[in-house]
Parts: C-alpha cells; sequence; structure tokens
C-alpha cells in the first residue's frame, strides 16, 4: 500500500469513527452499559488478572460497592466519599476526612486509567487494584472496618449476595469483595479528552495556546516528558518532586528501607488534573499555577530531590500555556459518564 | 513527530479494529480480555475460612499445604510458655522487670514457621508445624498470641528420637510474607491482624501497650515486619519426639528480654510502628526463647 493512500484511509477510518479517532471509546454509546468496558482503540491493552477477568456484572457490582457505606464503621463513608467524579474520582480536600472526622496523611489520588498503573498507594505499597481496595477498608482513618464485618452486612442483603454469586460463584468474602471494587476500578477509563481529540487528527481540538503547551510540556523548556510521558502520562516510577522541604513522610524509603527513597512518590496521570486540585501527595499546592511554579522554581528545596528538576525560568505566557494544554487533558465525558456514577 | 509516535503507532495498528466497531459485542463486551472466561467462579475454595481452605489461590508461592511430610507420626508437644518478671504474663498487667522499663501488654502476637530439630552430633533435621491432631498446620505456621491461650502450645512433627535442641523462625519464609491474603486463609488472610495492607506483607512480631510506671505510662505499638526481621531462633535443651508427644519440655517467651530496648531505639517513636525493628528480631533470636523442661 502506497504511503499516501495509507494516509488516507487513517484519515476516512478516523472521520468514520465520529471525527475524533479511531476510538471505540469514542463510538461508545454512553447510555450501553456493556461499552463501559471499552478501551481507546489508540491505548495499549487494559492489563488484568487472571484471577478477575473483567465482566460487566462484576464491574456493575464494584461500583454499588464503590458507592456503599456500609464499608465503613460508621456506615458513613463510601470508596466514594475520598473519590469523587466530578473530581475525576480525587477529593477536593488535601487529606480526606475518614470515620469520626480522621483525616490521613496523603491526598486521595484520582482514579483514571488505574489499570494501567502498576503499583497503587502514593508509595507503591500495593501490587493490584485487588490488594489496593483492602487498605481504605481497614485503614483506621479511612473507613476502619474489617472486611469480615463489611462481608457480614452484605451477606445479610439477599439482593447484593445474589450479585456475588452470579460474578464470582461465591457471597461476600474475603477474596470476592476487593475483586468487584476493583473490577469497577478498572473501567475508570478516560481517553477522549481534547488534547486526544487532538491527537486523533482534529487539529481544531486544542487552542494556540494549548498547544504551544504542549510544545513547553514535551520539550526542552518544560521537561515534563522525564516523568509524566506515554498515553497515560506517567512513568509508573517513583521520584522526589521537592514538594515541602519540612516533609517528614518517608514516601518511597517506607517500603524499600533505601535512604536513597526518601520523599519519593509515584508519578501521577495528568489526565483530568485540573478537575484533581489539590496536587502533590499531601495537597499542599492548590492550583495548576501553583504547581506550575513549584516545577519552574526546580521545587522547593526539600532534601532528596530528583535532580531532573532545576529552575526553568518560563515566562509568564508559557506558564498559562502549560496551563492551558494541562487544562485540554479534561475529558468531560469520563467527568460526566453515568455509567460510572452512583446507582440510581 | 519522534515524540507523538506511542500514538500513531497504535493508530495506525489500529485501523482494523476501528472497522469492527459496528460488529456485535458480547453483553460481557468484547474488549475484555478473557471475557466469559471469569477467573474465579467456582475456583479454588481458599475462602472458606478455617483448615479446610485448600493451597490458596492459584500460583501461590506460600503452600497451604505442608512442604514436608512428616517422617512417621512422632511429635512433640511444647506449651508456649509468655512470661513478664518470671511469671505468667496476660494482657494490661503491669510487669516490673529486674532490669529496664515497666511495661503493660494491650496485645502480643508473633509467627513461628519452618522447625528444625537439632540432633546433639549438630545434624539438622527439618520437621514441622502441625495441630494436636497430627494435621498440619495451614502454611506450616502458627500465629502465637497472648490472648488465645490455645494459641500457645506448639506441636512439632518429625523423625522419633531424641534431639538436643530445636531451631524455629520467628517471622514468615519470604513465600509465605508475599502473596495475595485475599485468597488465604487466617493466619495469614487480609483480616488477620498481622497484615499491613498499606505494605502488601505481613508483621512478624505484633507488640503494643505501655511503658513508663508510676502513672506515666506512654503507648506504644511496635510492629515488627520486612524480610530483613526473618530469624531463625535457635533454643536448646533435651526434647524427644514420640509417638505418643509425652514428656515434653516448654517453650519459654521472656518478654522483658523480647522488648528490651538498646540504646537508640525508641519503642514509643512512630518509626517502630512500621518497620524492621531489628532489634526486636535480635532479642527473639538472642535469649528471649529458651526451653525449659
Amino acid at each position: 500500500m502506497s504511503r499516501p493512500l495509507a494516509a488516507l484511509l487513517l484519515a476516512v477510518a478516523c472521520l468514520w469513527c465520529g471525527g475524533v479517532g479511531c476510538s471505540s471509546n469514542a463510538a461508545k454509546q454512553p447510555q450501553d452499559d456493556a461499552h463501559v468496558l471499552d478501551v481507546p482503540a489508540d491505548f495499549p491493552a487494559r492489563p488484568e488478572p487472571e484471577d478477575n477477568a473483567l465482566t460487566l456484572e462484576r464491574v456493575e457490582l464494584g461500583r454499588t460497592l464503590f458507592y456503599d457505606t456500609r464499608l465503613s464503621r460508621t456506615g458513613l463513608i463510601s470508596c466514594s466519599s475520598c473519590h469523587v467524579q466530578a473530581h475525576a474520582f480525587s477529593d477536593p480536600h488535601p487529606t480526606s476526612l475518614g470515620v469520626d472526622g480522621l483525616t490521613g496523611t496523603r491526598n486521595a489520588p484520582a482514579l483514571v486509567n488505574e489499570a494501567w498503573d502498576t503499583s497503587y498507594f502514593w508509595d507503591g505499597g500495593a501490587p493490584s487494584l485487588e490488594l489496593q481496595a483492602v487498605g481504605p477498608i481497614k485503614n483506621p482513618l479511612e473507613m476502619d472496618m474489617t472486611l469480615a464485618d463489611v462481608n457480614a452486612l452484605l451477606s445479610a442483603d439477599a439482593e447484593i449476595t445474589a450479585r456475588f454469586q452470579a460474578s464470582y460463584g461465591e457471597g461476600p468474602s474475603e477474596r470476592t469483595l476487593p475483586r468487584a471494587l476493583a473490577s469497577f476500578v478498572r473501567v475508570l477509563v478516560s481517553g477522549n479528552s481534547a488534547y486526544d481529540r487532538f491527537r486523533r487528527g482534529d487539529s481544531g481540538a486544542l487552542s494556540d495556546s494549548a498547544q504551544r503547551g504542549l510544545d513547553i510540556f514535551e520539550g526542552e523548556r518544560g521537561q515534563c516528558t522525564h516523568c509524566h510521558v506515554g498515553f497515560n502520562f506517567t512513568n509508573n516510577a517513583f521520584r522526589n518532586n521537592g514538594t515541602r522541604p519540612d516533609d517528614s513522610d518517608p514516601g518511597r524509603q517506607r517500603l524499600t528501607l533505601k535512604d536513597s527513597d526518601f520523599g519519593k512518590f509515584r508519578v501521577p496521570t495528568l489526565r483530568n488534573v485540573a478537575l484533581s486540585a489539590p496536587y502533590m501527595h499531601d495537597g499542599s499546592l492548590a492550583t495548576l499555577a501553583d504547581v506550575v511554579d513549584h516545577y519552574d522554581q526546580g521545587g522547593s528545596g526539600s532534601p532528596n530531590t530528583d535532580p531532573t528538576l532545576h529552575a526553568l525560568g518560563l515566562s509568564d505566557q508559557e506558564k498559562a500555556d502549560l496551563i492551558a494544554f494541562l487544562e485540554s487533558l479534561t475529558d468531560d465525558e469520563f467527568l460526566n459518564d453515568a455509567r460510572l456514577a452512583a446507582p440510581q | 513527530m519522534i515524540r507523538h509516535c506511542w500514538f500513531l503507532a497504535v493508530a495506525c495498528s489500529s485501523l482494523f479494529a476501528c472497522g469492527s466497531v459496528s460488529e456485535p459485542q458480547n453483553a460481557a463486551g468484547a474488549g475484555a480480555v478473557g471475557a466469559g472466561a471469569p477467573g474465579l467462579a467456582g475456583a479454588s475454595g481458599a475462602s472458606s475460612a478455617g483448615a479446610g481452605a485448600g493451597n490458596a489461590g492459584g500460583g501461590d508461592q506460600c503452600p497451604a499445604s505442608p512442604i514436608l511430610s512428616p517422617s512417621g507420626t512422632s511429635s512433640v508437644t511444647l506449651p508456649i510458655e509468655i512470661v513478664g518478671a518470671g511469671a505468667p504474663l496476660t494482657t494490661g498487667q503491669a510487669v516490673t522487670p529486674a532490669t529496664g522499663t515497666p511495661y503493660k501488654l494491650s496485645l502480643l502476637k508473633l509467627y513461628l514457621s519452618s522447625p528444625v530439630l537439632l540432633k546433639s552430633d549438630g545434624t539438622r533435621v527439618t520437621a514441622q508445624l502441625v495441630d494436636v491432631n497430627h494435621v498440619p498446620r495451614l502454611y506450616g505456621i502458627a500465629l502465637v498470641d497472648l490472648d488465645a491461650p490455645a494459641s500457645q502450645s506448639l506441636t512439632i512433627a518429625g523423625p522419633a528420637g531424641d534431639y538436643a535442641g530445636l531451631e524455629l523462625g520467628v517471622g514468615l519464609p519470604p513465600a509465605c510474607n508475599a502473596g495475595d491474603p485475599t485468597t488465604r486463609a487466617f493466619p495469614l488472610n487480609a483480616d488477620s491482624d498481622m497484615y499491613w495492607t498499606w505494605g502488601s506483607q505481613y508483621m512478624f512480631i505484633r507488640a503494643e501497650g505501655s511503658l513508663g510506671g508510676d502513672g506515666a505510662w506512654s503507648s506504644f505499638a511496635l510492629h515488627v515486619g520486612f524480610q530483613q526481621a526473618y530469624r531463625a531462633v535457635r533454643v536448646t535443651g533435651a526434647l524427644s519426639l514420640t509417638p505418643s508427644a509425652v514428656g515434653s519440655p516448654k517453650l519459654h517467651l521472656d518478654v522483658d528480654a523480647l522488648l528490651r530496648a538498646p540504646a537508640g531505639a525508641d519503642p514509643t517513636g512512630a518509626d517502630s510502628h512500621e518497620g524492621p525493628d531489628e532489634w526486636v528480631a535480635d532479642n527473639a533470636a538472642n535469649g528471649a526463647f529458651t526451653l525449659v523442661p
């Protein structure tokens, strides 16, 4: 096939898919529940554990549980209390409120494209979404429940027990509860931002400012892609981004026990970042402008800051362009997808 | 354009996928890898708690069944005596050790594993932990709990004979310290009070209470884990494995010795809440456990 012909076919194919690219996500029908399992065609295949294959009924069960306050000791807190869809499944509070008004120590991360991440929690302490799901339920500052207590409550509910049985061949258990929750989190897929549409050929999807911001982001001016790289804007690594000089949180060092890992945290995705304020592992930066200023200064001087951080000397216009680009990563379809909202 | 290559490469390779959008998909979504073959339905019975649990989860390297079959049915049953200031210890009781700071325990738990019988000529004989009915303990481990008298007994099965001592792992072998607790039964399940959800591994020794005395108690929570805190603890003394398991010595755990903090260690500090705290492990290996007739 000649190159011009291939290019023409690509263009036609993209138009065929609705002018927003060869994306099953773009083509999905919002009211069609089955398509909640779809992944944008230009994303890598979604990893899935062998013992928790995604099915619609598992996702729907996990969705019900995600919004279920029976997971907390007080019956007042659900996963969605700290992972709010309108905020890209993050929490607008710097640190979240758990049972009895207790607060945690780190900012609740946005749950966006977590299926592709390789470890969970800010320090990577959980190797899978299934094990991650256990943490907040048992954490005394968050939901403060045992899995046994949650499962006892759920087992008294015939309807949800039947759904567990249908999904896993087993009622609520230490095994099935985290798997159902992980199934729902695995379909929190965001891939239809203005940036994505631009990538897929819609040259008008990004403003001139956002396009300049993209160049800064990827180029030598910003050097953001040292860490925020690839389709999900993360290298899945741990870095010390110099957030606070007085921060005693050991970060990754807590797990590796290596001094060199002090203050390192997981590099998060930037998709929907405009909605997931406040920022950094401790929620200490309130706005995107604060974040851009932070990196422009090369961090805040905390020990062990990553050597790739250094003062950038960005102009006000460059900062504004960078923010315009970051705002272009907002995926309104994801933020308003009724299939990811609380079941009615 | 090089920086955009991930996108173009995928977009080009997905042309055919694009054309298939209109094809009917099954209810579970054709995009799901392995959809229609749910991995868990009817899978192993490991979640049915109790001794009936089978080998936990596919691929779990921590075998629910024992590593070895006992050679014969001989065994020895060692009562575990947990003592403070030379006397049996209970939770809430204030203890004034001969040296060191008075303490009270609200909780004390630890894992024992990997028994090895030691002959007088130095020969090592691998044994295994079983229950009183000679059923191998799940995962080959024991969780000793100050508040659970039934846990304060250790039956070790192995070849009949006289031995000069015993080696016990305090902590878990690496294969059991890793893995998926949601497919395991007690005492390695996620609800086990020994599991660190933040770090996806287990505490080996968990001691909580307060230090001080004279009405000025300050709380401590020593949570000792990480593989480097594993210790093979050797205790010496005559013990015999027989078919009837009678006439056995006792295994003493001296909490005074276990919690004796070296200079620079602060049991009440936040660091002791999650980490190797190897001084505790060292104490376990260096005199806190003894065999007494």
